[in-house]
Parts: structure tokens; C-alpha cells; sequence
């Protein structure tokens, strides 16, 4: 169990990147979503023990993280928002020097990357230098190396990125195999990312936790709260400034928005059955994210 | 017009980006101590510029501006250039190259730009230089009285003029990708110390002051040996003063100083020729190529039957700690970091050291050669993970400070011990104990020295420019002390120095490491 209690960061120029951040995160998968700049990177990598809070503590079956660091390290898996590879090496190379730092070695440590590259689709790609690999494969192999040392704890920050639809639903699936009795947590901006998988979501905004739940109850909170509205075009402006809104689409007859209100917002208003996404915007609404 | 205006507006950015940097800072920190240094008090013991061994200018302005000139030439020369040559990578890194690229800017316009502000930088370094001269002329107190004109003159029509050489070698340099990297820092420190060795050869530049200097002594001492030295001098007899009056200035030899301007066009033509810009490179068939084999695999990849194997299916692998395989890594990191090529050279100039008696080797400057060859072997330890945005994985990773820098380190004194080990065996063989311990020393020394210095400042840089540095100050002008392998006398043994060379790589990876632990301090 890994458990976060009034965790804060500020950087030296004294902004807080996150104040009194506490959830605890048990076996499944927790989506971590926040607008850029909310502050989910900032907190990926105080799990990951790349960076140090500036108060609170995160602590990992009850021991401090910051105190038994390492031991921390052996069980965890961390995917950077970027990954950086050595482009003269290849994916084999790559991974095993990847392995080595974890301390992991053996000829089961060969079988495992091959078993990852033929799991993550770099297979008949494992022999080139990976400084030919697109985006979407860099990302791929640092999912790999994230996963090398088979860890309790999968950190993933920004994992759909570069990646493209089909790549994400295998990304998608790959997630459901992985979660078991492990703890994920994965970021995102992209709600898509984590609507099919997440057993619980997490919404940052501005450094603040601002709700924390299952996604059945997050969709609840925002029943009854989703509109659809056909209005002129002229008069989108004027939407914009009165109300959220969670979509525009463009008909015959003018633009059908998705609102986001407590109350419906025009007589002509239709309810709508709420999405994640709307759940997120409304959090974010209600907790002043906008 | 719009030329001029676009050639300023680009020079103006990329001086703005490079002075808001604390590295600047701490460069012009490093220059204006150096002036301090160039002009030491009467009891220091030591001179920088000096005539035949015995004579010094008195401290006035037309000798303070003269020396000062002289000795933050090759400073800057030197130094400079390394710090300069960055200002296109430093686009090509930040992806600003990419907007660069699709701008209608003319190739010479945006290369005047960066040799431009290239030059405004050094020039803003010798202007501290300048300022530090005259506080230490009146701190001397030798000659209170600043005469301006004799003071900014040297710097005028010396240093500037030269300075624009270095600061358009530095875009040319850039242009060329064989010279981009640490070849081309290997390249530039072998032209500068010829620069150095036929200084007097050139019309312009350092002669116009040393034979006027000399002109003026000889009319004191008329017995006086003709022969001047630039660099730190100990001297075994109380140094004698006479009064420099200086460089008497007329057109004809003001415009001598300023052909280096004409040079310094003439490589920014050369410059512009070379440079293909920011666009992708032109071999296309090879390029394309392996695009599309790439692309091809990777769209086979996806739209092939789900992976046989299943994520909760995988092999379960021990964490075991070794610490070999990760050594094994390093080493790989650093073989594959170089060609075939310079692995071949390395190994040439090793088996040559082997095989040849020492003093051949010497004679023959295989023996720099080979300390100096792997350069950018060396360079490249200590801030890989930052250069190539893998420092989120190491310091994820368990015991990084310990295990991953200690196979770091020990992977460079390998690879230092491959590069130097014939002549480690020579010098053996030959029993020559004294130069045996030195290079033994050297073996950690220099692979320390790399590693603290990519572990401080995150870049290869400052460990080429550093070296370069010392090797000019240390087996080139045969500074005691900062001669590493002992080629220079001094009141140390041979055991004595190798002890306190082997102290000080110790204290250098104490400190790579005591950083490296305070990394997360950064994030």
C-alpha cells in the first residue's frame, strides 16, 4: 500500500507545484488526471524518488520511501513523461543496461526483455539502434524497462504519449494484465486513457487533490449536470463565458454544445448521460481548476 | 536594411539566451580572476610577461594593457572558443532550429547573427578583463595614473580583432558536422597551439607589442637578449623594471591589426557555404530506406496477431545486485559512443607507444596524441543520463549513486587504461619508474576529472575545455604542477605527485558522488 499524507512540493522560485496532496493507493489501477502543469508529473516523480517533497510523507507498506529508498527502488517501475534512450544501443542493449541498474542480471533477465519487446510489439525491431526508433516506439521500450524488474508498484507518467489509437487500446489491455495485485498509477490529460481501465481516479488541479474515487462514483457526482444545447453560431462567445462546455458540434441548424451546470442552462436544454470526461471538468469546475 | 535588422535581431536573442545563463557568469567570474592573476604584486614570486627572463614593465597603463592584453588572448583564444561554440546546437537542441528551418532567413544573415553574438560575448569578457587591468594597475600602485588610451588600446586592436577570428571559427566549426563535436575541440586546440608556437610569425596581433616592448628595452639595456616569454614564470633572480611607453599608433599599423576582420569574413563565407541548415540530411536513399524498413516493421508490428506471450505471464527474474553486468553496460555505453575508426587510432597509437622506445614516442607527439585522442571518450562520462534525459531511469533505479557512478567511473579508467596501456608496458619494460607512476596517476585522474565534471555541470563541455585547458598550462607550456605526466621539474617526487594526483581523483569522485546523491534536489 503506498500511502501520500499531506505531501507538498515548492520550487525554488516559490511556487508550489502541490499542497497537502494525501490518497492512498492500493492494488489496481488509479488514474492520476490534472490539466498541464496540475502537478502529476511533479508528483510521479516524488514516488518514482527522483525528487524530494518539501513536506508530508509518502510512505510503502508503512515504511518511509525517503528513508528505505532503495528497497523502495527494487519494487517499483517508473516511466518518465520523457523518455530518454541511448541512441547508439539497441533495444536488447538498452534494456539490459536497464536491468543492470536495477540490479537485476542472469540469463532470465535476457528472456524476460524478449518476452517484453515480443509483448510490446519491438520484436523484429530489437536489433536496431534506438536512435531510429519513432516516438511511439521510444515510449514502448521505456514502458519495457519500466516493467523489467517485475515491480509492485508501476509509476506511468504520460504512458499514451506518441502513441498512436491502435497502439493505445494494446497499451489499454496490456494495463488490465498488468494491474492483478500490483499498484498503477498512471497520468494523464487524456481521460480516454484511463476510462476503460481505472478501478479509481484521482483529479489534480493546480496542485490540489481535488477528488479521489471510483469512476461510478465520479460520473455520479455529475448526474443531472450535462446539457446539450443547439445554439446559434453567433452566439458562441457569449456560451463560452457563461458555461462549460464539454463539446461543440457543428449541425445544419448551429452548434450542439455539451454543457456542464448545476441547473439547466436554456429552457431548451436537454439532459445527457455524463461521461468521465465530464465528471473531470465538473471537479475541476467545482474546485476552481478553471 | 532588413538584412542588418535581421542579423541584429538574431545576434540580440542569442546573446540574451547565452548571458541569462549562470555558466556565463561564472565564465566572466573565471576571466576577471585570471586578469588578477596576470598582474601580480612585486613579491609574488612569480611574473606572466617577461623580457629575456629578467626584465618586467613597471605597472602603468601602456604595460598593464599590454601584458594583460597579451596573457587574456590566449586565454580567451583558447577558452573562448569552447565556450562560444554551441550557439547552433543550442537550436538544433531546443527544436528552435526547426522554426529557424522554415523561415525565409538567409543562411548568411542567421550564421553573422551567431558569429555576431559570439563575438559580443568574448568581447564582453575582455571588457571585464579590461576594467580588472586598470583596478589592478591602481591596486599596485606601481603607477596610479590611468592613461586610458594606452590601457583599451592592446585590447582594441589585439584582442578584439583576434577575438573575431575565434568567435567565426566557432560558427564554422558548428557548420561542419565532422567538427561539431569533440573532434573538432581536438582539432581547434591543435590549430590554437600552432596559433601559439608562430605568434611572432604573424604582421599583426602579440608581435606589434613584444617587439616594441623589446624595441624600448633594448634602448635602456643595450645588452639586453632579444627574447620575451608570455605564461607564469618563476624567476631564480629579483625581476628588473623599466618603463613601457607603450605602442605609438598610426594608420598603417592600426589597419595591419585589423586584418584578422578580413579573416574572420572570409571563414563566415566559408561558413555559409558549408551550412545545410536545419534540414534533414540529404542522403536520402539511405535515409529513406531505412524510414521505410523502420515504418514497415513498426506497422507490421501493430497490426499483427496479439503477442503470444501475456504481460502476467512473464519470466520472473531476481534482483541480485551485481554489479558486473552494469559495468559491462557502462563499458558498452562507452565503446559504442565511438567509431570503429577511433577505436582503431586508440589502438594504433597504443601499440606504437609499446613498440617504440619512449623518447621516439615523445619526439614523435605520440605520447600527447595519446592523451589527448580520447577526448571524447572522456567527455562523455558523468553526463550521459543528462545529456540523453536518462537520469529519470538511474535515479529510479536502487543504490544509483554508488553502484551506477562507481561503474561509470571505474568503466573510464578501463577504457583510459585500454587507451594508455601500451604506455604503461613501455614505460615498465623501459623501468622507468618515475614516468610509470605519473601515467598510473593520470589513469584515474583524468576519468575522475571527467566525472565530476559531467556530474557538477550536466554537459561534456566544461571537461574538454577544462583538459584542453590544463594541457596547455600543465605539458605544453610546462606549468609545475599542472604537468600531469611529469614532464616539468618540481619540489615534489615522482611518488609524491602520483600520491597527491591519485588523493585528488579520489576527492573528485567523493565529490561526483556526493552530487549525484543530491540530484533529487534538482527535480
Amino acid at each position: 500500500m503506498l500511502e501520500l499524507h499531506n505531501v507538498s512540493k515548492r520550487y525554488k522560485q516559490g511556487k508550489w507545484a502541490l499542497q497537502k496532496v494525501s490518497m492512498t493507493l492500493r492494488p489496481g489501477i488509479t488514474g492520476l488526471l490534472g490539466p498541464n502543469g496540475a502537478g502529476k508529473s511533479t508528483l510521479m516523480r516524488m514516488l518514482a524518488t527522483i525528487s524530494r517533497p518539501t513536506a508530508g510523507t509518502i510512505t510503502w507498506d508503512g515504511d518511509s520511501i525517503s528513508k528505505r529508498a532503495d528497497a523502495f527502488r527494487a519494487q517499483m517501475g517508473y516511466l518518465p513523461q520523457d523518455v530518454g534512450v541511448y541512441p547508439q544501443l539497441n533495444a536488447v542493449e538498452f534494456l539490459q543496461y536497464a536491468g543492470a541498474l536495477k540490479g537485476l542480471g542472469g540469463p532470465k533477465l535476457k528472456k524476460r526483455i524478449l518476452e517484453l519487446l515480443e509483448l510490446l510489439n519491438l520484436h523484429e525491431v530489437r536489433q536496431r539502434p534506438l536512435g531510429s526508433f519513432s516516438g511511439g516506439m521510444r515510449q514502448r521500450i521505456g514502458i519495457a524497462q519500466a516493467l523489467l524488474n517485475d515491480p509492485r508498484l508501476l509509476i506511468l507518467d504520460e504512458p499514451t504519449v506518441g502513441l498512436d489509437p491502435e497502439e493505445r487500446v494494446r497499451f489499454r489491455s496490456l494495463l488490465t494484465d498488468l494491474s492483478g495485485e500490483r499498484i498503477v498509477l498512471l497520468s494523464t490529460h487524456i481521460v480516454s486513457d484511463i476510462e476503460a481501465t481505472a478501478d479509481q481516479i484521482a483529479i489534480l488541479s493546480k496542485g490540489s487533490l481535488l477528488m479521489k474515487t471510483d469512476p461510478s462514483e465520479a460520473l455520479r457526482t455529475v448526474q443531472g449536470k450535462v446539457w446539450s444545447l443547439l445554439i446559434p453560431e453567433h452566439k458562441l462567445q457569449e456560451a463560452r463565458a457563461a458555461w462549460t462546455i464539454n463539446g461543440t458540434i457543428r449541425r445544419m441548424e448551429g452548434l450542439e454544445l455539451r454543457i456542464i451546470s448545476e441547473s439547466p442552462p436554456d429552457v431548451l436544454a436537454s439532459p445527457l448521460t455524463p461521461s468521465l470526461e465530464d465528471a473531470y471538468l465538473y471537479a475541476r469546475m467545482c474546485g476552481g481548476g478553471e | 536594411m532588413r538584412g542588418v535588422a535581421t542579423i541584429y535581431c538574431i545576434a540580440r536573442a542569442d546573446l540574451r539566451e547565452r548571458t541569462r545563463h549562470f555558466s556565463f557568469l561564472a565564465t566572466l567570474g573565471l576571466a576577471m580572476m585570471a586578469a588578477y592573476f596576470c598582474v601580480p604584486p612585486a613579491d609574488a614570486g612569480y611574473v606572466t610577461v617577461h623580457l629575456g627572463g629578467v626584465y618586467r614593465g613597471v605597472y602603468n597603463s601602456a604595460w598593464v594593457g599590454a601584458s594583460v592584453a597579451i596573457s587574456s588572448l590566449f586565454f580567451l583564444s583558447l577558452f573562448g572558443f569552447y565556450l562560444v561554440k554551441n550557439s547552433i546546437q543550442r537550436d538544433e537542441r531546443t527544436r528552435v532550429g526547426e522554426i529557424i528551418a522554415s523561415a525565409p532567413v538567409k543562411k548568411l544573415y542567421y550564421l553573422t547573427g551567431k558569429a555576431m553574438s559570439n563575438f559580443a560575448v568574448l568581447s564582453i569578457i575582455a571588457t571585464a578583463v579590461m576594467g580588472v587591468s586598470a583596478v589592478m594597475q591602481w591596486s599596485r600602485g606601481e603607477v596610479r595614473r590611468i592613461e586610458v588610451w594606452d590601457l583599451v588600446s592592446p585590447f582594441l586592436f589585439m584582442v578584439l580583432p583576434i577575438l573575431s577570428v575565434v568567435a567565426v571559427l566557432a560558427v564554422l566549426f558548428e557548420t561542419w558536422k565532422l567538427l561539431r563535436g569533440g573532434l573538432g575541440n581536438a582539432v581547434y586546440f591543435v590549430l590554437f597551439i600552432l596559433f601559439a608556437t608562430m605568434i611572432d610569425s604573424f604582421p599583426f596581433g602579440v608581435s606589434v607589442f613584444t617587439s616594441d616592448m623589446m624595441r624600448e628595452l633594448r634602448e635602456i639595456d643595450p645588452a639586453f637578449s632579444d627574447n620575451y616569454g608570455i605564461g607564469i614564470l618563476f624567476p631564480h633572480a629579483p625581476i628588473q623594471r623599466f618603463e613601457y611607453q607603450g605602442v605609438a599608433w598610426t594608420g598603417h599599423l592600426i589597419l595591419q591589426q585589423l586584418i584578422p576582420l578580413a579573416v574572420a569574413a572570409a571563414f563566415l563565407l566559408i561558413a555559409a557555404l558549408l551550412f545545410r541548415g536545419f534540414k534533414e540530411p540529404v542522403r536520402a536513399g539511405a535515409i529513406e530506406m531505412a524510414s521505410e524498413e523502420i515504418s514497415g516493421a513498426d506497422c507490421e508490428a501493430v497490426r499483427s496477431e496479439p503477442a503470444a506471450v501475456r504481460a502476467a505471464e512473464l519470466t520472473s527474474v531476481p534482483v541480485v545486485g551485481a554489479f558486473w553486468p552494469l559495468l559491462a553496460g557502462e563499458l558498452r555505453l562507452l565503446r559504442k559512443g565511438a567509431s570503429l575508426g577511433w577505436l582503431i587510432v586508440t589502438l594504433l597509437l597504443s601499440l606504437l607507444c609499446l613498440f617504440l622506445p619512449t623518447e621516439v614516442s615523445r619526439t614523435w607527439l605520440i605520447w600527447p596524441l595519446v592523451w589527448i585522442w580520447p577526448l571524447t571518450m572522456w567527455s562523455g562520462i558523468g553526463s550521459r543520463e543528462a545529456r540523453y534525459h536518462t537520469e529519470s531511469m538511474a535515479l529510479s533505479s536502487p543504490y544509483f549513486a554508488t553502484r551506477q557512478l562507481l561503474a561509470v567511473w571505474l568503466s573510464g579508467v578501463l577504457a583510459t587504461l585500454f587507451a594508455g596501456g601500451g604506455m604503461l608496458i613501455r614505460l615498465m619494460l623501459e623501468k622507468d619508474i618515475a614516468h610509470l607512476i605519473y601515467a598510473g596517476s593520470a589513469v584515474l585522474l583524468i576519468p575522475s576529472l571527467s566525472l565530476v565534471c559531467g556530474v557538477l555541470t550536466r554537459t561534456n563541455r566544461t571537461f574538454e575545455v577544462l583538459y584542453m585547458l590544463i594541457w596547455y598550462l600543465g605539458p605544453f607550456n610546462k606549468t609545475p604542477y599542472l604537468d600531469f605526466l611529469g614532464g616539468t621539474p618540481t619540489d615534489w617526487t615522482a611518488v609524491q605527485a602520483g600520491g597527491i594526483y591519485i588523493l585528488l581523483s579520489l576527492g573528485m569522485t567523493g565529490t561526483a558522488y556526493l552530487a549525484r546523491s543530491g540530484l533529487k534536489n534538482h527535480f
